[in-house]
């Protein structure tokens, strides 16, 4: 008889207890979890489209005025912040650098001992130092990286200009 | 005392009192309110990030459909330059006068480019709409009479006259804000005649704008403009676009936005055809090519 109250009067032992709470603690996590991924997921979606707008308005911008290179282009960077209270906390950088051409016999994948063809390869060498130095006077890269001055995230746009007043030298004889 | 004892045992074995059912109620009830607010507030959370999402992407749609347009858009200038009758022989010279004055009536298209094209006129008949030729067209359908090629007009429209199918979004502030349509013509495009944009279907890119600003890129001045006709060959050559855009989010906020859009087109200048028919010039062309080597 005093046996059975205390049976009907024991309640959970303080193990079920922690493991019900456990269990409890594990789901809400998961569920506050996925919330909050999704919140930065979103924010973060947000913030990658305005860099992403950014830097394509200043490539845009860069590409329709026509640039002027001069051999003080490349260690001249054109940087600077964004305009309008929507852009507040933005800085752009434009770099601009000349094309690198590899060299005719990395290109070939040459060895030294192929001496066969000395004649033509001196021509097809000479050919090729004139195409190099031609695009490397006509073709410039242009990098725009785009940086959120407060959080640091940066985007970065690549492409290719054209010097509109490169001269072309097509003279093999020197 | 015997049944007393039975009755006592049967209280052990009947289960909970009335009470304690109670009492484990409210409790069970007091917690069942929390998780429901809690998984309410989670459910209105993913809710409102979803639609701002989509109205941001609303936004990014719309906009890359203008850039969409504006890449391709089409002019002969682009690559040539129009007929110039001083160079003309007199047969020539004829054609050429019988065909101008057919393009002095012409409101789609200007002249002719030196290989023969018509060169479009584009226009921007006041700051919100711009009316331009673009060559985005594709067919959806084989053997229909299209090609490439289009008309196109963006323009804002007043909200009350484009039907809103979602009217539980159109909130007290939507209603003195306005809508970004597209028009779009693909048939019969080089028809002399005005085209009748009411005629054409509407297309709906986005609402509740409160201005849109057009401006075109001046190559002279290198500043932007907003006049087509202070641009060299402005009206029928475009070199950038700058779109200034000024909506409310889903909260009534006021957002801005710059684009700057620009044709694929290179920016170069096209050789000059009739130089090499003047011989006073060839002559020059001579000159010059020498000086070079």
């Amino acid at each position: 008889m005093d046996k059975r109250i205390e049976i009907n009067q024991s309640g959970f032992s303080l193990l079920e207890v922690m493991f019900a709470i456990a269990i409890f603690a594990g789901f809400v996590s998961v569920i506050a979890q996925t919330q909050s991924y999704n919140v930065q997921l979103s924010t973060l979606m947000e913030e990658e489209l305005k860099l992403h707008n950014l830097a394509k308005t200043k490539m845009n911008e860069v590409l329709i005025a026509q640039k002027r290179f001069t051999n003080a282009t490349e260690k001249d960077p054109d940087t600077g912040t964004f305009k309008g209270d929507e852009n507040e906390g933005y800085s752009y950088r434009v770099d601009f650098k000349r094309t690198e051409f590899p060299d005719f016999a990395q290109l070939m994948g040459q060895d030294d001992d192929q001496v066969e063809n000395q004649q033509n390869q001196n021509l097809q060498t000479k050919i090729f130092q004139k195409l190099k130095l031609n695009i490397e006077q006509m073709i410039w890269q242009v990098t725009v990286t785009v940086t959120n001055t407060d959080t640091e995230y940066s985007y970065e746009l690549n492409t290719w200009m054209t010097n509109q007043d490169a001269k072309i030298d097509l003279n093999l004889s020197l | 005392m015997k049944k007393l004892r039975i009755n006592s045992k049967s209280y052990f074995e009947s289960g909970f009192t009335l009470l304690e059912v109670l009492i484990s109620m409210s409790i069970l009830s007091l917690m069942m309110i929390g998780v429901i607010q809690f998984t309410d507030s989670i459910l209105e959370g993913s809710a409102k990030v979803i639609s701002e999402d989509r109205s941001a992407l609303q936004v990014e749609t719309a906009l890359s459909r203008l850039e969409w347009d504006f890449s391709q858009i089409y002019s002969p200038l682009y690559f040539s330059q129009a007929q110039n009758p001083q160079f003309m022989s007199e047969q020539e010279g004829e054609v050429y006068n019988r065909l101008a004055r057919i393009y002095e009536t012409n409101s789609r298209f200007a002249f002719l480019s030196y290989e023969g094209l018509p060169i479009p006129i584009f226009q921007k008949p006041d700051k919100s709409t711009l009316i331009f030729f673009t060559s985005s067209n594709r067919r959806k359908l084989a053997n229909s009479k299209q090609s490439h090629y289009a008309w196109v007009k963006y323009s804002l429209l007043d909200s009350s006259s484009v039907e809103n199918p979602s009217s539980q979004l159109g909130s007290k502030s939507s209603e003195s804000t306005s809508v970004l349509v597209r028009h779009y013509l693909s048939n019969d495009i080089y028809n002399p005649r005005d085209i009748e944009w009411d005629d054409l279907k509407t297309q709906v890119l986005l609402r509740r704008i409160i201005s849109l600003k057009f401006e075109f890129w001046n190559a002279a001045t290198q500043k932007w403009t907003e006049s087509l006709d202070v641009v060299k060959n402005g009206r029928h050559l475009i070199r950038g676009l700058k779109v200034n855009l000024k909506y409310l989010n889903l909260e009534d906020i006021e957002v801005e936005t710059t684009r700057v859009f620009r044709p694929l087109f290179p920016d170069y200048v096209p050789e000059d055809m009739y130089q090499f028919l003047n011989p006073a010039n060839s002559q020059n062309q001579g000159e010059n090519g020498a000086e070079n080597e």
